[in-house]
């Protein structure tokens, strides 16, 4: 039986615009996140990962904005959402944590009171009965010591920590979705390691869909069931964390994967082959972004109504070679 | 003796206000000694806040140790005049992680390389315009990105342009600290390979400074691994890397993960033994 999905991004369109000019910085993109789920999003730095992000919590920059395609989560239309509908879903519904979590706590606070004051606004309880929550979900995310984390500063916890206690934040309020862009990006394999189990079990024990953004493939290897691989504001490629590993498709994904450095020494020399530039993300309307630095092309590529195709069932893959 | 000593450093910061009885101390670097030869990148290590940015800031001068000593070129550098400071920091630049921050977004790619050139070297235009030419094209850059500004570029692309930067002066040693950690995996190898092939070129030795092994252990000549402000252990040898004895970073290896899904994916995560904090 098919899941109904709690958020479905449909063709989805941001245009950022610069004095130089209108840059389209997503194209295009759809996917849909399930209940207990997690939702990979790899790809180029700079190709849209975060902008996305940001726009299904209506939290765009200012310069920044959505000029096709729709947001829904369960029936609500999020881009049409009111500012004040829109505040109330944010961390109780829709819930995001960052690569740095230093930038989410105020540093003259203490750990308590930001979350007591968290839990204060989305929920009607007293501020024992909020303490008296902090202290169980802090545990419940098994970070030691509870009462005596609640008394400190965010610059008292490492890195790993905080992000930790972020996580813990954001479950207390049992979103629907949790976005988590590059959460474990400034962190060491260890603290990295420890913040990929808690969400892992937030997912099973909560049912959370979780969109999770990471470069490292690795983390996308463990922990996503579904991945979507950016390049220059598209989606190329998606498919199942294992077909999309065991069988790439699309060539930015193919070098891509082959860049993985694992604890071996070899060189890898097939990177030299991809040019340096970057994919024009000015106007070039459906045409291939990889055009530039692709292998395989040549003038089939330039194909102007190139779309995301189902190569096999649930393969998706973006290029005139495949499919 | 080395290219870079480091003997017994110690920095400690003191954290909030003292009038509210509520100061803290971190000790970020506590009696590290280093030494690193020419012609070696020396990868280091070790958890968030393990004291690898201070000790990298350290031998940059920007922050003063309370106590040791950082000796440069048998110089030490804590105890020189500002000119002679000047003249020994040509030959030591660093790369930082926060690539945009890192370059001054009303200056030009032309004039961010040239920069360095302008404080160290009297060029006349045509020959200044040479030399940013030949750096553009050693990091993979193309003739017309010269006149482009910062906000026109890729955080890879950046990354290239603060290489360039730091090797327009062909210094001894490069500090770099996360200097690919944010960027995707193609272009992280992108990087490491041409850093790779300008210390050969150069002779250039790195202080490469990251949390993430895999970096490390695909450029790296040796390895320290550092622990709440000090190193714990060190390896001469990166083939040895499995042979790792310290708890420390014995747990650093084993949370790697693989690459890839495999058949008991989550595995890792789920039978992850407790770790103590
Ligand atoms: N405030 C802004 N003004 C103008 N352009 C922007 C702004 N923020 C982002 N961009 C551009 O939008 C594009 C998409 O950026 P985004 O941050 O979404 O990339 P990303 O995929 O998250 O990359 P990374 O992996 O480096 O985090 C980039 O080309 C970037 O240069
Ligand atoms: N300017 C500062 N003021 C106060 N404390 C500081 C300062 N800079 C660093 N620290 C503290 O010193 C310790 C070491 O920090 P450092 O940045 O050197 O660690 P790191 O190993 O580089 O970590 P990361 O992997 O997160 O970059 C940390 O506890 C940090 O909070
Ligand atoms: S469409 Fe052509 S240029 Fe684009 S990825 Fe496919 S083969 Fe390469
Ligand atoms: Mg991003
Ligand atoms: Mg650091």
């Amino acid at each position: 039986m098919e899941q109904q999905p709690i958020l479905t991004v449909n063709k989805l369109n941001i245009d950022v615009s610069t004095p130089h000019g209108v840059t389209q910085v997503v194209r295009d993109v759809s996917f849909k996140i399930e209940a207990g789920k997690v939702f990979g999003f790899v790809g180029e730095s700079g190709s849209g990962k975060t902008m996305t992000c940001m726009s299904l919590l209506n939290l765009l920059p200012g310069e920044a904005k959505v000029v096709k395609g729709s947001i829904k989560f369960r029936n609500k239309d999020i881009l049409n959402c009111s500012a004040k509908d829109m505040r109330k879903a944010r961390g109780s519904e829709i819930a995001m944590i960052m690569q740095n979590p230093m930038t989410a706590f105020n540093p003259v606070r203490t750990i308590g009171r930001h979350f007591i004051e968290t839990l204060k606004t989305h929920l009607p309880i007293t501020k024992q009965q909020a303490r008296t929550m902090a202290i169980a979900y802090l545990e419940k995310a098994d970070l030691p010591n509870p009462e005596n984390l609640l008394k400190q500063y965010p610059f008292q916890l490492s890195g790993g920590m905080l992000q930790r206690v972020m996580i813990a934040i954001t479950m207390s309020l049992n979103p629907s979705i949790l976005i988590a862009d590059e959460p474990t990006t400034a962190l060491d394999a260890t603290n990295q390691l420890q913040i990929l189990q808690q969400l892992n079990w937030l997912r099973k024990e909560y049912d959370t869909g979780i969109l999770l953004v990471s470069h490292d493939l690795g983390v996308i290897a463990q922990l996503a069931d579904e991945v979507a691989v950016m390049y220059g504001g598209y989606i190329v490629e998606k498919a199942p964390v294992f077909k999309l590993f065991n069988r790439p498709m699309h060539p930015y994904t193919r070098v891509l994967l082959e860049s993985r450095l694992g604890l071996t020494r070899r060189k890898i020399k097939s990177v030299q082959r991809v040019s340096v530039s970057s994919p024009n993300l000015i106007n070039k309307e459906n045409t291939c972004p990889f055009f530039e630095r692709c292998e395989d092309a040549d003038h089939t590529c330039v194909n102007d109504n190139l779309e995301l195709k189902e190569c096999e069932k649930d393969h998706l893959v973006r290029c005139v070679k495949s499919g | 003796m080395g290219l870079l000593e480091l003997k017994s450093i110690k920095k400690t910061y003191f954290l909030g206000s003292s009038v509210w009885g509520k100061r803290k101390i971190v000790e970020a670097v506590k009696n590290v000694s280093l030494t690193l030869e020419e012609g070696v990148c020396l990868g280091l290590v070790g958890e968030s806040g393990s004291g690898k940015s201070t000790l990298g800031k350290i031998l940059l001068g920007l922050e003063k140790p309370d106590q040791g000593e950082v000796w440069f070129q048998g110089r030490n550098l804590y105890n020189l005049k500002a000119k002679e400071l000047k003249e020994l920091r040509r030959n030591l630049q660093v790369v930082f992680q926060d690539c945009y921050s890192a370059v001054n977004p009303r200056l030009t790619v032309g004039e961010i390389i040239a920069e360095p050139l302008r404080n160290y070297e009297r060029l006349t235009s045509a020959q200044e315009k040479k030399k940013v030419q030949e750096f553009l094209e050693i990091v993979g850059l193309c003739l017309e990105d010269i006149h482009k500004y910062p906000h026109h570029f890729s955080g890879g692309q950046l990354q290239r342009i603060n290489i360039a930067r730091a090797i327009a002066l062909k210094p001894k040693l490069i500090i770099l600290d996360e200097a690919v950690s944010a960027l995707d995996v193609l272009v992280q190898v992108q990087i490491l390979n041409l850093l790779a092939q300008l210390k050969e070129e150069f002779q250039l030795s790195y202080l490469f400074i990251s949390h993430d092994l895999q970096a490390v252990n695909y450029i790296a000549d040796r390895l320290a691994v550092m622990y709440k402000g000090e190193v714990v252990e060190r390896l001469d040898d990166m083939e040895q890397l499995e042979r790792l004895e310290h708890p420390v970073s014995k747990k650093l290896l084993s949370s790697v993960l693989p690459p890839y899904p495999s058949g008991e994916r989550l595995g890792i995560i789920n039978n992850m033994t407790k770790i103590s904090l």
